[in-house]
């Protein structure tokens, strides 16, 4: 249906030519479908093409391989439900009614106080464990690819329509927020915004739900324009403040919103042009008939997954297409992947992964599933800590993912990955590469001062602890080299490079790495990738020492 | 009722005469970069100036730091969130630190802070991302004028000598105020982490011989990769040197802007080159419950502002730092209904450090004359930075900003 849809839409819409595709004969493509294309496109739709799901994809087809990202319901991965945790959930401890029974904190004993304060402690400890649960079986959902382009599309609305679990402090209405975008992410953005504004995570997290008539609260109605539909530029201060005088009333109350009537602003506004007695949902409305907003959210989108923000041109034409089409995101994610501009070289490969990317795309490329705190501390060490952004922007991407400290960490975690480096080599705040001058020996003041910055700061590293000793994966490089007919020092290195990295590497960096393998290879004293068993176990060794190398360089941080 | 304007003018002087009678000791010095190192025995390269960059994110409440007791209308519109006179801390008769702030009111004594009032720029942007940008670039185009302001000043101060230990952020993600295509700032949130660990088998490779594959140059993004890349090899091993053997006068609080001014002072005293060190604090969005938060954070600054001025004075290159504060607006004088406040536009800025002359500097912005409920900046932020790029770095406003911005006069030239 969409094949023959949307480029008659498009030709309507822009009443020129798009890309190449009108201009080619239908059923052309215009673009070539192949390994580097089919490659590109699993990565940016999901995560992590392995050489066996490029060639899968090849060998279907673009068509049929297209139709895979677009699972029916009866095939998507079933939620993970969440249970209420917390105060804030409505939940109560026995302890705390008898507290409460007793007359409360003034009066009840101290016995009872304490009882009250540990069950209160055991359910934030159950609240973060929930999270930290359903983390993981995220990150399982993206390792195993079950619903690549779901989970993708989860990632990028939860990095737009921001909450943080640090103000929210309810792992249930994170977890509720998080589902209302894994059910939307393909679906409606104009229902998805409603749902959004009226999500209770998002009520507490912008403050609407402290937005009262007498004295409005600008927060929620300020980013819902700037980040949320218009982008910043399209709207007037005034625009704001009229825009949070409609939001008033609305609150988040047990994790369910309500509507306070008597704290709703009904007076008139004039918000965008519009004067009348404008409600919350009005304002919204508002926003979704602004051709700002189409071309704001679809911009948002095409930058997210090309990794560069479109040209004036394709933001227009995005934008007019997902406005008229009533903000239907399958559509416009379909339009995307048949854009011969998606493919364009200066779009191929050329991205920074980002945190989440990175590690789930080097677990499924090595085939496999990583220990908890590898993918919990990882990502956050890294920059990304799910249900955590760092503002309500989000987080920026590009570029800004790397700084000195994470490429190296980035390193670090793919040499835990392969086995090739134990936790407590991480974590030692010793310095090997020094010989310590006389007298220069950690001194006790130092030695306690390490000690709570190891508490203070070590806490994203830290996390890693528990990985006990070296994780030791079952990699199976070499059965995968001589699979692969890899026989001389070149093809076992271009086999690894086809593996790990998503980009095709220079030659600059592919004969540095030839030359890196003959002498690890001969340092560790080991004739080709043949022969007795003992030489294989050590094969296997300096192989996952290449692999820890190669995902250390600059090209594996590229996608 | 007093205002800013009439009071405070001859108050103002007279505090700045305190900061002037400080001064004296420096009329003799050619400037921040030399003397008191040559005093001390170090060669005079050793001990050069350092800027530190404190970034006070999500829009500080300039009116809760730096209070304007003195003035009914700040009572008048807020009615809830006010600090009591009774409660600050005096300068004069107008304006009084925020409780918290008792460190700073000391050193503000000695002459040793100058505290700029109604900071900001034409056309103020309320957005968060947008005025951080603003500051961050020293340009109304943001991002999309180019590098960051420190970026541009390694341009014009160090040109082709390159030095990834020369800026750094020790935090998470630093600033766009770093940003620069030709001199990238080393970042690391914490120095132990800073290292890539191999194994025998591949170390040396990591490390890097003749035939790795370098930057060649092109702009590309393996290239701004392969410069990170190599920035990271090259400052790690005399980072975590310098962090790790360091041994400070006096215990940091362990918060996050302690500790992370705890690595700064170990990066200055360790001698590797770091002229610009960054760090931030965050917490400043204040929409509710204001008073309790920007207490806690003004008690948080406080602190480590007190630890790092503590361990650095009377060394060398402790004598050497300049330390400022800013944030990307202030907020709306009227509170809002959640005991909070909405975003504003002028905010106070500090700088402090033995070379500063103290005071009160800028106007405090009128609470009455108002900009559609804000306060009307005074002062171009840009005069602060280009006087410490001038003062500290001999660079001129001119080749950061495009035009020259008069002097304030906090620093000696």
């Amino acid at each position: 249906m969409f094949k023959i849809l949307t480029p008659l839409l498009l030709a309507l819409l822009s009443g020129s030519t798009f890309g190449q595709a009108d201009s080619a004969t239908p059923g052309d493509l215009g673009f070539e479908w192949n390994a580097r294309t089919a490659e590109h496109l699993i990565n940016r739709a999901g995560f992590g093409a392995r050489p066996e799901d490029v060639d899968r994809a090849v060998e279907m087809g673009f068509e049929a391989f297209l139709e895979t990202l677009f699972l029916p319901l009866s095939e998507q991965v079933p939620l993970k439900a969440a249970t209420r945790k917390t105060k804030k959930d409505g939940v109560a401890t026995e302890e705390g009614r008898r507290m409460e029974e007793a007359g409360g904190k003034e009066m009840a004993s101290e016995e009872m106080l304490n009882a009250a304060n540990d069950a209160d402690r055991e359910l934030r400890k159950a609240d973060r464990t929930q999270l930290e649960d359903y983390t993981l079986w995220w990150f399982d959902t993206m390792i195993s690819g079950q619903d690549p382009l779901r989970d993708r599309m989860t990632l990028f609305w939860h990095g737009m329509f921001t909450s943080s679990m640090q103000d929210v402090k309810s792992s249930y209405q994170m977890i509720k927020q998080n589902q209302l975008l894994r059910n939307g992410a393909l679906g409606n953005y104009s229902g998805l915004l409603m749902e959004v504004a009226k999500d209770p995570a998002m009520l507490e997290y912008l403050d609407n739900d402290e937005n009262k008539k007498s004295a409005p609260n600008e927060n929620f109605a300020r980013e819902v324009m700037e980040l949320f539909t218009l982008g910043e530029g399209n709207y007037s201060e005034d625009d704001i403040k009229e825009a949070a005088r409609a939001f008033t009333g609305w609150r988040s109350k047990e994790a369910e919103f309500s509507y306070i009537r008597r704290q709703h602003d009904n007076g008139t506004k004039t918000f965008l042009g519009v004067t009348g007695k404008l409600k919350g949902e009005d304002v919204l409305e508002i926003l979704l008939e602004q051709p700002a907003c189409g071309e704001y959210v679809a911009a948002r989108i095409l930058n997210y997954l090309e990794g560069v923000p479109p040209s004036a041109e394709r933001k227009t034409q995005y934008g007019a297409l997902f406005s008229s089409s009533g903000y239907d995101v399958e559509l416009l994610l379909r339009e995307l992947f048949q854009d011969p501009a998606f493919y364009r070289d200066e779009i191929v490969g050329n991205r920074v992964m980002g945190p989440v990317d990175f590690l789930v795309g080097s677990a499924r490329r090595l085939d496999v599933m990583p220990p908890r705190a590898w993918l919990l501390s990882g990502s956050q060490l890294l920059g990304q800590r799910l249900f955590h952004p760092p503002s309500v922007k989000g987080w920026d991407g590009g570029m800004t993912w790397i700084t000195t400290a994470s490429l190296m960490q980035r390193g670090n975690l793919a040499g835990l990955l392969v086995g090739q480096i134990a936790v407590e080599d991480v974590l030692s705040s010793d310095l090997p590469e020094y010989q310590m001058e006389d007298g220069e020996e950690m001194g006790g003041e130092v030695e306690d001062r390490d000690a709570k910055r190891k508490v203070g700061k070590l806490g994203e590293l830290g996390g890693l602890k528990k990985i006990q000793g070296r994780w030791h994966p079952m990699l199976h490089l070499s059965g995968g080299a001589a699979r692969a007919g890899a026989r001389s020092d070149a093809e076992v290195v271009d086999y690894l490079m086809g593996l790990l990295l998503a980009v095709e590497a220079g030659s600059d960096t592919r004969d540095w790495l030839v030359s890196q393998y003959v002498q690890m290879r001969g340092e560790a004293g080991l004739a080709r990738q043949r022969g007795r068993m003992q030489d294989r176990r050590e094969g296997e060794d300096v192989l996952a020492s290449m692999a820890h190398l190669i995902l250390s360089l600059p090209e594996a941080q590229l996608n | 009722m007093s205002t800013p304007q009439s009071t405070s003018l001859d108050r103002r002087a007279l505090l700045r005469g305190i900061g002037a009678l400080g001064a004296l000791t420096f009329t003799s010095r050619p400037g921040l970069g030399a003397s008191l190192s040559l005093a001390s025995g170090l060669p005079s390269s050793d001990a050069m100036g350092t800027l530190v960059l404190l970034q006070m994110s999500g829009g500080n409440d300039g009116l809760s730091m730096v209070v304007p007791f003195g003035d009914d209308a700040y009572y008048s519109s807020r009615m809830t969130i006010a600090h009591k006179k009774s409660d600050v801390l005096p300068l004069d008769e107008y304006r009084g630190l925020n409780k918290k702030l008792g460190g700073l009111r000391e050193r503000f004594a000695k002459g040793e802070v100058a505290i700029i009032e109604g900071c900001g720029y034409p056309n103020p942007n309320r957005s968060h991302f947008k005025s951080m940008e603003i500051w961050h670039a020293g340009d109304p185009r943001g991002r999309a004028a180019g590098d960051g302001w420190i970026g541009r000043l390694s341009e014009v101060v160090w040109e082709e000598s390159k030095d990834p230990n020369r800026v750094i952020h020790v935090g998470a993600t630093p600033p766009y105020s770093l940003e620069s295509g030709a001199h990238p700032a080393a970042s690391f949130a914490f120095p132990e982490g800073y290292r890539w660990v191999g194994t025998e088998g591949n170390m040396e490779s990591y490390e890097g011989g003749e035939g790795a594959p370098k930057s060649s140059g092109s702009g590309s993004l393996l290239d701004a990769l392969r410069g990170a890349y190599s920035a990271a090899r090259e400052s790690s091993s005399a980072v975590r040197k310098a962090a790790l053997s360091y041994r400070p006068g006096v215990a940091y609080p362990d918060t996050n802007l302690g500790l992370a001014l705890g690595t700064a002072a170990a990066l200055i005293q360790g001698g590797i080159g770091s002229r610009v060190l960054s760090v931030e604090l965050g917490g400043f969005d204040t929409h509710n419950r204001q008073v309790t938060r920007h207490d806690a954070l003004m008690k948080e600054l406080d602190e480590a502002l007190a630890a790092f001025h503590a361990d650095i004075k009377g060394t060398p290159r402790g004598e050497e730092v300049t330390l400022m504060a800013f944030s990307e607006f202030g907020r709306r004088l009227v509170e809002n209904g959640s005991k909070g406040t909405d975003h504003g536009v002028a905010g106070p800025m500090l700088v402090m450090g033995k070379g500063v002359r103290g005071g009160l500097y800028g106007e405090h912005p009128s609470l009455t004359e108002l900009d559609k409920g804000d306060l009307v900046f005074t002062t171009d932020f840009r005069r602060v930075y280009g006087e410490l790029a001038s003062s500290i770095f001999g660079a001129k406003s001119k080749d950061l900003f495009g035009k020259t911005y008069p002097r304030l006069g906090f620093l000696p030239t």
